[in-house]
């Protein structure tokens, strides 16, 4: 057996020492006028008060005690239950908040995507109306100075002709004394040019 | 546990004596020490309810919490054994329980006297208990409260032994309800006494049942409670029987 106390024998040998005496001792008390719980002489004084300090107990907690406590047990039972419902509704509430959040989240990014499709398309088609009315002068232009340059071309050409023409007559009237008309000097230089080129 | 000048016998605790003596109509009403206790009881666990359940608040404080615990305790226990249908008798079964543990406890004050030691109160209690299921019975059930003298389904040719053997032990509950309690109670503080007195006879060497005294205290501590809760505990149960005696 386990010691109680360090350096105090176990309660085994406590009762060991100790029993014999009780067993010695209790009938040698109890001879003395008998066992007080069975004298009958006393039974009614103690029926009596056990009765009526019963009844008075019975009636207190019946009727002062136990509504009271009833009543704090269950209107706590019923505000935590209604705590508990208040906090599933907040949920609930909650969760279709950030479901409709996410909706419309979803819904202005959709439109915010068409937008910049729809700005991207337009912007692209300016662009391309730009380039192209650009282009098309740029070529109008330039098909404007050529003209301008081939007929300028053409006129100095046929400047340079005259001159070489009047510059053949006039050689061969100083050179050879020839009178050369004015025809057949356009054709000689025509010629000359044709073989040129 | 008294140790007064006159009272060397340990069963001298268990002495009636009249404070104040009184007879009405020939029957012997004192008001004697174990009315005292009585009294003692029924005052101290009523002021401890009272003042327990005196704010109700939401939050129980430690005095709350006492008398919430065993409204639990007793709510619990009448519910597992006798159902819903128990709950009726909520307030006979928490007024038996309270009783029977606050004079039990306040027993194991020194010079106090314990009301639960005498047959006298413990057989009241008990015989008052067994009477009031067995009408209960009756009138709940009728002749079918007869029924837990012999459950269904036994061999026919068993039922005079059967009937025999449960009508006994249904006639010697009260017998065991009380004595249990009585006898428990006497035992522990007849024990005590004897061995306080060691501890003064013995001089020195008293240092020994000292010891063993104040270990034999701790264990009357939970003696006091488990007989106030075997005593409620039979009485849900006899309680079970006369609601639903088909077993």
């Amino acid at each position: 057996m386990r010691k109680l106390v360090p350096g105090l024998p176990p309660v085994g040998s406590i009762l060991a020492l100790t029993g014999p005496m009780v067993l010695v001792g209790l009938p040698a008390f109890a001879a003395e006028g008998g066992l007080p719980q069975l004298r009958f002489a006393d039974y009614p004084a103690q029926i009596v008060w056990l009765v009526i300090s019963f009844v008075i107990l019975y009636a207190l907690l019946k009727l002062a005690v136990l509504p009271r406590l009833t009543g704090t047990i269950e209107s706590r039972a019923a505000r935590i239950a209604g705590d508990l419902e208040a906090a599933t509704q907040a949920k609930a509430q909650a969760q279709a908040a950030v479901a409709g959040y996410e909706k419309a989240l979803a819904e202005a990014r959709d439109k915010a995507n068409t937008l910049a499709a729809q700005q991207r398309a337009a912007v692209q088609a300016e662009i391309d109306s730009r380039k192209a009315e650009i282009e098309a002068r740029i070529a109008a232009e330039t098909k404007a100075a050529e003209a301008r340059i081939n007929a300028t071309k053409d006129a100095a050409m046929a400047e340079v002709r005259g001159i070489a023409a009047a510059a053949a007559r006039d050689i061969a009237a100083k050179v050879a004394d020839l009178e050369i008309g004015a025809a057949a000097a356009d054709q000689a230089v025509e010629h000359l040019l044709g073989q040129a080129s | 546990m008294a140790a007064g000048a006159e009272g060397h016998s340990p069963l001298h605790q268990f002495e009636i004596t009249r404070l104040v003596p009184m007879d009405i109509a020939g029957v012997d009403v004192s008001f004697t020490n174990a009315a005292l206790w009585m009294v003692i009881s029924v005052v101290a666990v009523s002021a401890l309810m009272m003042i327990a359940t005196a704010r109700g608040a939401l939050v129980p404080g430690r005095v709350q919490s006492v008398a919430e615990l065993a409204y639990e305790f007793v709510t619990g226990m009448l519910r597992d054994i006798c159902g819903t249908q128990g709950l009726k008798y909520f307030p006979f079964v928490f007024t038996i329980f309270l009783f029977v543990l606050t004079a039990n406890l306040l027993g194991l004050l020194p010079y106090s006297f314990t009301v639960t030691s005498h047959l006298a109160v413990t057989a009241t209690m008990a015989l008052v208990i067994i009477v009031a299921v067995t009408l209960l019975g009756l009138a709940k059930n009728g002749f079918g409260f007869f029924h837990l003298f012999l459950p269904s389904g036994v061999p026919l040719w068993l039922a005079p032994l059967l009937i025999v053997i449960e009508v006994i032990s249904y006639l010697t509950r009260p017998v065991s309800l009380s004595v249990r309690l009585f006898a428990n109670m006497m035992a522990g503080h007849t024990t005590l006494k004897v061995f306080g007195g060691f501890v003064v006879a013995l001089g020195f060497l008293g240092i020994a049942p000292l010891v063993f005294v104040v270990a034999l205290t701790g264990l009357e501590f939970l003696v006091a409670f488990l007989q106030a809760y075997i005593f409620t505990i039979l009485t849900c149960i006899y309680l079970n029987d006369a609601l639903h005696p088909h077993h």
